[in-house]
């Protein structure tokens, strides 16, 4: 479970919010400042100023068991795509040996057979984000955070991924969505959304006021 | 087509590089700080060697008691000339490893990022920097050993010139059996280490799961 109770920090402003475990959950704000500061809190790159906050595991452990998915994502150029799926298994000080098998249970999630063989300047944009999310479930995570990664998508495409963002879920894996369009919320009424600009908007108002 | 034959090994040989598991940084510096003391060793040998077949009375080879000797009754005279040189050695090496470690830096910057990127261990990123460091290392160490060779016996002014072309290769002055008898049981002892260290660290990782 994550836990943010009134936490202050360099963009956050009374900041609270609860996760559980195999959650799926849309954080939404206009600031892309403040959803980094959540990503850095998360991965124990930073502390908070004031206020609680609580890790499901500790802060050493936090980074390995966190992966992020970026909307822009960086590969090697000079290998192909499974060639690069194998170097971030050996980076992340797994054997070699166990490669196959995982990368089996991957693609039966996320199907990408066709794009193992290319390279990675050949790839689409909604194939280099398949990649990039199988790329972070080859080192076990129990967390998976998607900033913005659905930005330069079309719609059709996104939808796919965001049904196959469920799947996952369903492998008691809890996904963190964070984006900046408001209008994200909208599309996928079933899942639980969080906007962080009402909060501020309101207790800023209130302020004025007074 | 030649020329497209060698790049092609040559891009081979950095990509089966590239595979190849990490060393830690402490085993950069053990096997930098060896290949220095074969390089010194090499130098001691070359000199010892070649001083018996001028300076002494009777010739004798693959004894290094009577070599060190002379070597050591040698230093009495000509003090200045020997460390000079040996420095000039050290100098060519420590320069040889500062530039080319900056410049691999910049040729495997793409995977330092992409570590740096996905969370993983910067180690990685320095096992080709390793590899080909060491091989220039004993490169530069055999250079290092025969420019020295030639700046000696020039100023030393013992030497007779048709003898600086081949010098190497002439069994008389160089012993190729003793060095190597001295310098394999150094860079063996890195090499080993640095397999242990690996091995460890693969075990390591195998029982993540």
């Amino acid at each position: 479970m994550i836990l943010f109770r009134n936490v202050f920090s360099t963009s956050l402003e009374n900041f609270s919010l609860q996760i559980e475990k195999g959650e799926f959950i849309i954080i939404n704000s206009s600031d892309s400042e403040s959803l980094n500061q959540i990503i850095k809190l998360l991965g124990a790159y930073s502390l908070p100023d004031k206020g609680l906050l609580r890790l499901p595991f500790k802060r050493e452990l936090m980074k390995k068991e966190m992966e992020i998915v970026y909307s822009e994502q960086f590969f090697l150029n000079d290998r192909k795509v499974e060639d690069n799926l194998k170097y971030t298994f050996q980076i992340k000080e797994f054997s070699l040996s166990i490669f196959k098998v995982r990368l089996k249970k991957i693609l039966d999630l996320i199907k990408i057979n066709n794009c193992l063989e290319l390279y990675p300047q050949e790839l689409k944009a909604h194939q280099k984000v398949r990649v990039g999310i199988a790329r972070a479930l080859l080192s076990y995570p129990s967390i998976l955070i998607l900033f913005d990664s659905l930005q330069y998508i079309d719609e059709v495409n996104s939808q796919s991924i965001f049904h196959l963002l469920e799947n996952i879920n369903n492998n008691n894996i809890t996904i963190i969505y964070l984006s900046r369009d408001s209008n994200f919320c909208h599309r996928h009424r079933k899942i639980k959304k969080v906007n962080i600009d009402q909060k501020k908007y309101l207790e800023k108002g209130l302020n004025g006021n007074k | 087509m030649v020329i497209n034959k060698i790049l092609f090994t040559i891009l081979e040989i950095r990509y089966l590089i590239r595979k190849k598991p990490v060393a830690l940084k402490k085993n950069f510096f053990f096997h930098f700080i060896i290949l220095l003391c074969t390089a010194i060793i090499s130098i001691f040998i070359f000199n010892s060697n070649y001083l018996i077949e001028v300076y002494s009375t009777h010739y004798i080879s693959n004894i290094l008691i009577f070599s060190l000797a002379e070597l050591i009754y040698y230093l009495g005279e000509y003090k200045y000339f020997f460390y000079f040189f040996i420095i000039i050695s050290f100098l060519w090496l420590f320069y040889l490893n500062f530039v080319l470690v900056n410049k691999l830096y910049l040729a495997y910057e793409d995977e330092i990022e992409y570590i740096l990127n996905n969370n993983g261990n910067i180690y990685y990123g320095r096992l080709p920097i390793l590899y080909i460091v060491v091989f220039v290392n004993i490169f530069s160490a055999v250079i290092a050993l025969f420019v020295s060779e030639l700046f000696y016996n020039n100023i030393s002014r013992y030497i007779v010139v048709n003898y600086l072309s081949l010098s190497l290769l002439n069994y008389s002055q160089f012993n190729l059996t003793l060095l190597l008898i001295l310098t394999l049981p150094g860079i063996i002892s890195g090499a080993v280490k640095v397999y242990l260290k690996f091995r460890k660290y693969l075990l390591k990782a195998g029982n993540h799961l």
